[in-house]
């Protein structure tokens, strides 16, 4: 409601004005991009942690790695695990064997020889996942999990998933097309491009706790929101959810992240405010660090949705026209060069059919032929 | 003439002398046979020591046949103009004789005349039971009259008080702000009603009274006692022929209140604005002390303080929402604006409520003598205004009303807006009604409408109501109270009914009705008192959410009413030990209670109010007393005349502030909230610490002036990231307290008259403000000091008004002051999935600086007294260098990256033109 009022005013305010100029902010001081770090110090499973660099407004999306720093788990114990880096600023570990209970913070000594180290974080165990459950609605289906922890000792949770589907090309395509133009029959099923998946991680911070309960229960906090009949649930869908146990001050941290960073400002946006990690630079204290070391297990679980189960979510394939292409060698390019792949050869001097790229190859959309282990 | 000027000799000769009233003593014999009167005096000079004054007009025509023996000078002249209309007196000292025509001379003073020490001659309590209150009336016609203020047998000695009403004399409208003095001691100036009570010193005195745009007035008193003195001012006529006039005014000097800003109307309309508008706040936000965080803000800040600080009084109703058409236009009709007084320090004890300011707003009294109005035409608005006698010189009402056609400004709208419409209107209406000399009677009506909308479903709308009733009686000569009971109202609401099944219609209201009484008792010149009580009822609806429409299937919310009760009592005691030294001491003690009906959220004690560790609900019944907030405020302020034109002023504040804006934008947006005090929201408190040097130059005409102060503010609400206002039942979570610290100094050059006329003022004022509670969670920026969304270091105000001619005067507005702070996104990051931004420090950085000059000419009609009409025109161009000052600065995401813009209001200079007429 109010972004509307926003908007509305702004643009009455314009035209009295028609004065909205590009505006660049003067002496933003940001001489160094500052350090981001992710990741969890799982006790008892395979430990990835991440290491980037912020980046500036105006350049283009990308994630800028800090690569070649030497990653050590202390533990208050005394107790010292090394992490190995593994490239694209990606640190990892086997199990760590961390003990539940005790205290362990993470020390980063940069490339260029700059420290940095989390404060000592407890390393937890999170209650498995009770159930993933989803619904059906007109606008779409939503995913819940459900999880409790009867020792009544954990209240704050997050999520983050990985979701996986199954997904088919309008068309069966029985012509491939070789790497120097020309066209021969497919090779099937080897050659296959009509079935893929495809898979996606979870783009927004989930968390949720159980204080206002009597009991340390979290019941349907929605992870997932699929819109109707989109194509990811148009044959098979799957979701695996992966639960921590957070930390208050853990806690407090994501939910601001949330709120801070899920949307972008206009003027008559909140305030936004800075959101202050775990993780401070030795070497030079006033220098911000970005993001929060925890430390708990993982319990996963994974669910399945097959197409049939849900009501009226039939993908029509409305966009995948069928285009006839005589067997000239010119009229062939044209096609391909207007981002259209042949499905169906006629036979003789009948035409290819031909239709967009997404409706013959289903790779094109991202996804991969080969079938995951789970499915 | 010439009687007059034996006046003023025999009044010069007897200067030094004190009086004794004998007859001369010499017997004469003689026989006068037909002589004329000159002959006769010539005679009689060469038998007695005197000498004869007379006019030989008036007795050379008259011849005399008297014979008179052994008779004294007295009985002789008495025999010889017996039957006649010649009459003489005999000054016994000086021996003159003065033979004038009909009337005779007063050669003997009255006691006392020069002799202050003399004996009473009666009880001084004698002399106020007996107390006649013999008002007098002058009016500049009979201001060569002496005016006996008492009974001259109940003469005292010492000082008296004279009190009375300067009016209008062509209007019979009280005057108020008019400066009543017999010198720069006893000096004094009339309130709002145009009453004033003067202490003076017995004896013969001058009595001056002085107003701009009013003729200058002396009038010779002979003060015997306390008495009433009613004065009729005559407005000055603009004649042909420059007059200059040395303006005696040391009221800067003088008043013991230290940081109060008084404009007259006339002020105000000399400052030009956008759309050639005449603009109450605008004017207001130009003062040293206040500013304004962008060009469509109404809202104001005074001296650090938050909009929603400002108590803003409109003929003592309250006005929540000050402003027209997003605070492009102050919601106050120029025409029947009296003037504003602006109390940024020492908030008088009987204001109360806000934190920084209160802004009174006046409206005039309607002409008592004769139907008058006028009419103004401007590029967005139109008004009028009536007002006349319904009763005349006993009732009288006004009548202003304004209206706008800014329709064809939306059709400048992109085609999404086509069928866009705005529109607002105002309407004021006052009647002032006098039952005898001490009890009138006062009703105000305020009303203003806001509706826009934008495309062709949702319509935007919010109201101001207010009403009041006043009874101003006086108890004696000394002792007078006003007693006011009002009505206010606000609302506001947006429906939308483009989508019948999504249609809605939300909002909130404030009402509040409120009564108060105040009393003023003025001892003398030393004591003087005030006190009073006041009571406000709140009723909020702090938001609604609804169906529109039968087939709206949306669902019904409502945040739970607020009510409270907002009591105060307060004293005042103003006092003078010498002329040199003043104190105001004020205190005034409220108290808040927060009535249910009422669910109250529960949180656990010592930990963050947060949902999270919200333990649960208590249910209030109506009318129930939930939680009591209460504490004294003091006020105080002291004042040190060094010299006639230098003194030195402090004063100690402290207030409380119980109803609080809910806004996480930094203007008052009609979207808005306002929010009681609860349990778990406490009042906000703050105190002020202010000195201050005033020095006048070039006989006054020159004022100068430079305050220093500073400020602490306790639970101030800011807004915790993320927070949601509108429909939030616990906003209590999305709020945290700060303390804020403010501190400034302004300093002012002002030429109040002449041709060369106005003000220039610099300001240089901080206000930070601090998270500091570490219960609270997530604190703003680290629990450092970081600076408030108002916070504009610097500050310079230009504005000037010259008068080429009287019918041309050209006025320039020019003001710079620095960028507002804002949060600015700095960086982006990868983190969670997705690309985050990361912010700066809440407030590290400003918009850039903000620069204006406006520059406007009035074209006056003819200066013809007698025509119907006298017209006026209003030629000017706002922001004449067409600066793009920045009102904003946003961030937007686009394909990928993250563009800055800035958003100017005016960006362009633009030219407007107003034509006013007055019947």
């Amino acid at each position: 409601m109010k972004k509307e009022f926003a908007y509305i005013c702004i643009s009455l305010l314009l035209i009295i004005s028609s004065c909205k100029e590009s505006y660049e902010p003067p002496n933003i001081a940001m001489p160094k991009p500052l350090l981001v770090v992710e990741g969890n110090l799982d006790p008892s499973g395979p430990v990835s942690i991440r290491l980037t660099r912020t980046v500036s407004l105006d350049k283009n999306n990308t994630v800028q790695a800090e690569n070649n720093a030497q990653l050590v788990v202390e533990g208050k114990d005394n107790s010292i695990r090394n992490l190995t880096f593994v490239g694209n600023g990606y640190y990892k570990s086997a199990a760590l064997n961390l003990a539940i209970g005790n205290e362990y913070r993470l020390k980063i000594i940069t490339s260029t020889g700059k420290q940095y180290l989390s404060a000592f974080t407890k390393a937890q165990i999170a209650p498995a996942i009770d159930s993933i459950t989803w619904r059906q609605q007109p606008e779409g289906v939503r995913l819940y999990a459900n999880t409790s922890d009867p020792a009544n000792a954990t209240h704050y949770y997050m999520w983050n998933f990985t979701e996986t589907w199954e997904y088919h090309s309008g068309f069966y395509s029985e012509v491939f097309v070789q790497s120097n133009g020309t066209l021969r029959p497919r090779i099937l099923p080897a050659e296959d491009v009509h079935i893929c998946w495809k898979s996606d991680s979870s783009k927004t911070v989930l968390i949720g706790n159980s204080l206002k309960l009597n009991v340390d229960r979290i019941s349907e906090a929605q992870i997932q929101f699929v819109p109707a009949k989109e194509e990811k649930m148009s044959v098979r869908y799957s979701i695996l959810v992966r639960q921590y146990a957070l930390s208050k001050d853990a806690y407090a941290y994501f939910e601001l992240l949330k709120k801070n960073t899920e949307s972008l400002g206009s003027i008559f946006d909140p305030q936004p405010s800075e959101d202050k990690g775990n993780i401070t630079c030795v070497s030079d204290p006033s220098e911000k660090v970005i993001g929060f070391i925890t430390s708990s297990t993982v319990p996963e679980k994974r669910i399945f949705i097959s197409n049939s189960e849900l009501n009226d979510w039939r993908l029509l394939y409305l966009e995948c026209m069928v285009d006839t292409v005589p067997k000239s060698t010119q009229r062939i390019q044209q096609a391909l060069s207007e981002g259209k792949l042949p499905f169906q050869d006629m036979g003789g001097p009948m035409p290819y059919l031909f239709s967009l790229a997404p409706c013959v190859d289903c790779t094109t959309k991202g996804g991969t032929t080969t079938k995951p282990l789970f499915w | 003439m010439r009687l007059l000027f034996l006046v003023f000799i025999m009044t010069f000769c007897f200067f030094t002398n004190s009086m004794q009233a004998q007859g001369p003593g010499e017997k004469i014999t003689d026989d006068f046979d037909n002589v004329t009167l000159p002959e006769f005096f010539n005679r009689l000079e060469q038998k007695v020591p005197y000498k004869f004054y007379y006019n030989i007009d008036q007795v050379k025509t008259s011849v005399l046949k008297l014979s008179v023996k052994d008779l004294t000078l007295k009985e002789v002249l008495q025999e010889a103009f017996k039957g006649t209309d010649i009459r003489f007196s005999i000054d016994s000292l000086n021996k003159f004789i003065f033979i004038t025509s009909k009337v005779s001379l007063t050669t003997d003073l009255p006691k006392g005349f020069f002799d202050n020490d003399m004996a009473s001659a009666s009880p001084r309590s004698d002399s106020l039971t007996n107390y006649d209150l013999d008002v007098k009336k002058a009016t500049k016609a009979t201001a060569g009259k002496l005016y006996e203020i008492g009974k001259k047998s109940n003469q005292t000695k010492g000082t008296v008080i004279l009190t009375g009403n300067i009016r209008n004399a062509r209007t019979g409208e009280p005057a108020g702000n008019v400066s009543v003095f017999t010198d720069s001691i006893n000096a004094t100036v009339t309130d709002a009603y145009g009453h004033y009570s003067l202490t003076i010193p017995v004896g013969s005195r001058i009595l001056n009274v002085q107003s701009i745009g009013m003729k200058d007035t002396k009038l010779q008193l002979m003060v015997y006692n306390e008495g009433k003195l009613d004065v009729d001012i005559e407005e000055e006529i603009r004649t042909l022929k420059e007059v200059v006039i040395s303006n005696k005014k040391t009221a800067n000097i003088r008043n013991v209140q230290m940081g109060v800003e008084r404009l007259t109307i006339a002020n105000i309309k000399n400052v030009p604005t956008v759309f050639g508008e005449s603009d109450v706040l605008r004017v207001v936000t130009s003062l040293p002390g206040v500013k304004t965080v962008g060009e469509a803000s109404t809202g104001f800040n005074v001296r650090g303080g938050s909009a929603d600080q400002n108590l803003i009084l409109f003929n003592d109703a309250t006005i929540y929402n000050p402003s027209h058409f997003f605070g492009l236009f102050s919601a106050f009709n120029p025409e029947v604006t009296e003037g504003i007084e602006l109390y940024k320090s020492s908030i008088p004890a009987k204001y109360g409520g806000r934190l920084s300011s209160v802004l009174d707003i006046t409206t005039r009294e309607g002409n008592k003598k004769q139907l008058t109005g006028s009419a103004g035409i401007g590029l967005v608005t139109s008004r009028v205004h009536l007002e006349g006698p319904i009763v005349k010189d006993k009732t009288s009402f006004i009548l202003g009303a304004r209206t706008t056609y800014a329709n064809w400004l939306m059709n400048l709208l992109p085609d999404e807006y086509k069928d866009s419409k705005a529109s607002f209107q105002d309407l004021n209406f006052s009647v002032s009604h006098m039952i005898d000399s001490s009890n009138s009677l006062y009703f105000s009506g305020y009303f203003s409408n806001d509706r826009f909308s934008l495309g062709n479903d949702t319509l935007y709308g919010y109201q101001n109501k207010n009403a009041n009733i006043k009874w101003k009686h006086s108890f004696t000569n000394k002792f007078k109270g006003i007693f006011i009971a009002g009505y206010d109202q606000y609302n506001y609401n947006v429906q939308s009914d483009n989508n019948k099944v999504n249609a809605f219609k939300l909002g909130f209201d404030i009402r509040q009705l409120s009564a108060k009484a105040n009393f003023d008792y003025y001892v003398n010149s030393k004591h003087a008192f005030d006190f009073g009580l006041s009571t406000i009822r709140y009723d909020l609806a702090p938001g609604y959410f609804k169906p529109f429409g039968k087939e709206s299937v949306v669902k019904y919310d409502e945040v739970n009413g607020e009510q409270a009760m907002e009591s105060a009592a307060y004293f005042t005691h103003k006092f003078s030990p010498s002329p040199s030294i003043s104190f105001n001491t004020g205190i005034r003690y409220s108290l808040f209670n927060y009535l249910g009906p009422q669910n109250v959220n529960i949180y656990a004690p010592g930990f963050p109010i947060t949902e999270t560790n919200r333990t649960g609900t208590v249910s209030y019944g109506k009318g129930k007393s939930i939680q009591n907030y209460s504490g004294p405020e003091i006020r105080f302020s002291a004042r040190f005349v060094v010299s006639p034109t230098f003194s030195v002023k402090t004063a100690y504040n402290s207030t409380r502030q119980y109803i609080h804006l809910l806004s996480n934008t930094s203007i008052i947006a009609p979207t808005d909230i306002w929010k009681l005090s609860d349990p778990n929201i406490r009042p906000q408190k703050g105190e002020q610490v202010s000195i201050g040097f005033y020095k006048n130059l070039k006989s006054n005409t020159i004022e100068t002036s430079v305050e220093v102060y500073y400020k602490r503010i306790k639970d101030y609400l800011d807004y915790k990231p993320g927070a949601t206002l509108f429909l939030n039942h616990a906003i209590e979570t999305d709020v945290l307290n700060t303390k804020g610290k403010g501190y400034g100094a302004e300093l002012l050059i002002k030429k109040p008259g002449g041709k060369l006329n106005g003000w220039i003022s610099y300001t240089y004022s901080r206000i930070l403000l601090q998270a500091y509670d570490t219960t609270q969670g997530v604190l703003i920026n680290n629990g450092e000091y970081y600076p408030a969304n108002y916070d504009k270091p610097h500050d310079i105000t230009l504005a000037a008004n010259f008068r080429v001619n009287h019918r041309f005067s050209i006025s320039l507005n020019s003001t710079y002051s620095t960028g507002r702070p804002i949060t600015l996104p700095i960086a982006r990051y990868y983190y969670a999935g997705s690309q985050r931004v990361l912010y700066s420090d809440r407030n590290a950085y400003r918009i850039p600086d903000y620069y204006r000059t406006d520059l406007a000419m009035n074209i006056d009609g003819n200066h013809k007294v007698k025509q119907k009409t006298h017209n006026s025109w209003t030629v000017g161009v706002y922001n004449m260098f067409g600066r793009q000052n920045p009102y904003s600065v946003f961030f937007v995401s686009e394909n990928g990256r993250v563009n800055g813009y800035k958003l100017s209001i005016f960006g362009s200079a633009i030219p407007f033109i107003n034509y006013n007429i007055r019947f």
